[in-house]
């Protein structure tokens, strides 16, 4: 039924649409397997999310700028402009929701779940240890945790790797341009 | 003669052997970059920008714009040698120049690109040499509301002029606004979006955004798209081109110099635009167009000269009017601030050896340049070999070095780690992150200017309107939008079909 609504809404913006709409139906039901009936209604993935993405931040300038003294337009406050914007914002971000909705456009796509957690892990492991265990440890820490999803791990290498990056922290950086790392744990 | 007398002073900044030393530096990290598919000068200025704090002022601005024209080299010797645009800017250059490399011209390519680049960079170094007191001198008669007008002429071109989506790119503009206001209010000192934790309370540091959204984010789409490459390693032999090829060269490089100028003062221009018009228009006024993409050499000739025109010119809005006219400019606006620059018509007058150094050693790098890719090219071939899985870890490193060394904060750090969610996000639902970065970049710069002038109008909203030079200004941009709007349409629905 779906997929009928979203052929009959398109027919009148002639054949190379409707083609293109079928393929972008073709794919988001490729790429978002078990998405359902809302899958099909979307016909530009990205432009939908991205206009989730805007609303959501515009909405949270709003209300979290909403006790901000607005001022008027001659003594501008505090508020005046993140409020201003925070309207802009979500205004635009529910156009780009319905551009989504209603014009073919490209599909998000499979994320990379594992290799984007195990990225930002390795430098919020930097950002835990630099302080605690030292320049090397943190180091070799965000070397081999960002080297996992590699696709082609090697110990070996990734070790070397380690050396010679914990020789550039110490040598260069520590030593070299005198920035206060605390080199080892202890 | 002024000029003259300018470009003496620049000189004398410029060939000091501390300076030349930092130029050298800056343009072999930039031809290393450029080399290099899968990092490029916006991630690698963000990750050293931090550390230029321990420098000279001079010499910091020297090595950064070094790696932005460095890498338009760079980014042609892998275009030609493997068919990857090692820079965005070397998306045409593949063309072409990878043909001519499959017919065993590949020294011929690589050599009429870097002479190219050569002389386009000479010629784009002297219009900006030129033109820019005389606009610096103009944006001295700017007050609050002009100043604003202008940036709104800026941001707008910025998004009509770059690809994608026009509606998300202005809604990453505003998105990229509102960033840049975390942080104390700085008339009434009033506490916005800090939520309460004191390390926001001068607002999120630019580095920590720059290296979120371009550097992380960018090294998780490269893992998940499986970057493992094929490298052409047969040895480039026969450096030097033929008679044939420099007749029709020449003249391919005097229009790719003059396209890529032009393109490159526009905001929102840069290296990038450029090369994609002058590739048109080389083919346009080919005699034989069939010959393009099957190894014509104005396909490389003319496109590299104006990537690196446009690299060099893209300058002059930043350092005349203090507007970042693309992302790489709205970095340097932040290694000028963290030197306690404000970047303006200003600096002209009060660092003319910062100015005029800057301008002087871009001849200088461009000559260092020129020998550092003919010569030495087997070195840079070479590099290619170097798998990716090496080497993003080591850019890891360095990047968690640089955001911390920045402040000694690790809460930057840890905030960097939102930010690259984001920025991988972002280029997942199709959003160009530059546009963000420069609404981050004048977003402060615009509600000051914008609360200045409205207090002075009493309020009154026409005074962006009634002023001449802010009603000029807005007036460009409207057409500029207006201009873009239609084709934007076009160009979207075409995208759409493409996708079949």
């Amino acid at each position: 039924v779906e997929q009928c609504a979203g052929k009959l809404a398109s027919a009148p913006h002639g054949k190379d649409q409707q083609e293109a709409g079928r393929a972008a139906v073709r794919s988001s039901r490729h790429n978002n397997s078990g998405g359902g009936d809302v899958a099909h209604r979307i016909r530009g993935a990205q432009d939908f999310f991205a206009g989730l993405l805007f609303i959501g931040f515009g909405v949270l300038a709003l209300y979290l700028g909403r006790d901000y003294p607005f001022g008027s337009a001659m003594r501008m406050g505090p508020g005046y402009f993140p409020m201003v914007l925070g309207g802009i914002l979500s205004v635009l971000g529910l156009l780009i929701v319905l551009k989504g909705l209603a014009i073919p456009g490209p599909p998000v796509g499979r994320l990379a779940l594992l290799p984007a957690a195990l990225i930002l892990a390795s430098v919020a492991l930097f950002a835990i240890t630099v302080e605690n265990a030292g320049i090397l440890v943190a180091v070799a820490l965000v070397t081999i945790v960002s080297a996992l999803p590699s696709g082609a791990f090697r110990w070996r290498e990734v070790l070397i790797l380690v050396v010679v990056m914990a020789a550039l922290a110490v040598g260069l950086f520590t030593k070299g341009l005198g920035l206060p790392f605390k080199v080892f744990p202890l | 003669m002024d000029l003259l007398a300018n470009l003496e002073l620049g000189f004398s900044v410029a060939l000091t052997l501390y300076n030349i030393a930092f130029c050298f530096l800056g343009v072999v990290l930039g031809t290393l970059v450029g080399v290099l598919p899968g990092i490029g000068p916006v991630a690698t200025i963000a990750m050293l920008l931090p550390i230029t704090f321990h420098f000279e002022p001079a010499s910091a601005l020297i090595m950064l714009a070094g790696i932005y024209y460095g890498a338009q080299y760079g980014g042609s010797t892998t275009a030609i040698l493997v068919n990857l645009p090692g820079e965005a800017s070397s998306v045409v250059t593949c063309l072409d120049g990878y043909q001519m490399a499959r017919q065993g011209r590949a020294g011929a390519a690589l050599a009429v690109a870097a002479l190219g680049s050569f002389f386009a960079g000479c010629v784009a170094t002297l219009i900006l040499a030129m033109f820019a007191p005389p606009l610096a001198e103009l944006a001295f008669q700017f007050g609050p509301a002009e100043r604003f007008s202008l940036m709104v002429l800026g941001l707008v071109a910025a998004v009509t002029l770059a690809h994608g989506s026009l509606i998300k790119a202005v809604a990453m503009i505003v998105l990229g606004i509102l960033l840049g206001l975390v942080g104390a209010d700085p008339e009434v000192g009033r506490m916005r979006y800090t939520f309460g934790l004191p390390q926001l309370v001068d607002g999120i540091g630019f580095v920590v955004v720059a290296m979120g959204v371009f550097a992380f984010g960018e090294i998780i789409y490269n893992l998940e798209r499986g970057s493992e490459r094929e490298v052409f390693t047969s040895k480039v032999r026969n450096l030097w081109p033929t008679r044939e090829d420099f007749k029709l060269a020449w003249k391919a490089v005097l229009r790719g110099t003059g396209i890529g100028s032009l393109l490159g003062i526009l905001p929102g221009g840069g290296a990038v635009l450029g090369s994609f018009a002058s590739y048109m228009l080389e083919k346009k006024l080919a005699k034989d167009p069939t010959r393009f993409g099957k190894g014509a050499i104005e396909g490389v000739a003319g496109p590299e000269s104006a990537n690196n025109a446009g690299a060099q010119t893209s300058f002059i809005p930043l350092l005349t009017l203090g507007i970042p006219s693309n992302a790489v400019m709205a970095l340097m606006v932040g290694a000028m601030i963290i030197h306690g620059i404000q970047p303006g018509p200003q600096v002209m007058q009060e660092r003319p050896e910062l100015f005029w150094g800057m301008i002087a050693s871009m001849w200088v790098g461009n000559l260092l340049l020129v020998i550092l890719n003919l010569p030495l090219i087997g070195m840079w071939v070479k590099l290619l070999s170097v798998p990716y899985r090496l080497l993003y870890p080591a850019i890891l490193v360095l990047c968690c070095i640089g955001i911390y060394s920045l402040n000694n904060s690790t809460f930057d750090v840890g905030l960097a780690v939102l930010f690259g969610l984001l920025g991988y996000v972002f280029i997942k639902i199709g959003c160009e992150p530059a546009p963000l970065m420069l609404g981050f970049v004048l977003g402060p710069m615009m509600e000051e200017n914008l609360r200045k002038a409205m207090t002075i109008s009493r309020g009154d909203p026409s005074v962006f309107v009634t002023r001449p030079l802010s009603l000029s200004m807005l007036l460009v941009a409207a057409i500029l939008l207006l201009i873009v709007v239609l084709p934007a349409v076009r160009r979207t629905r075409q995208q759409a079909f493409q996708e079949q």
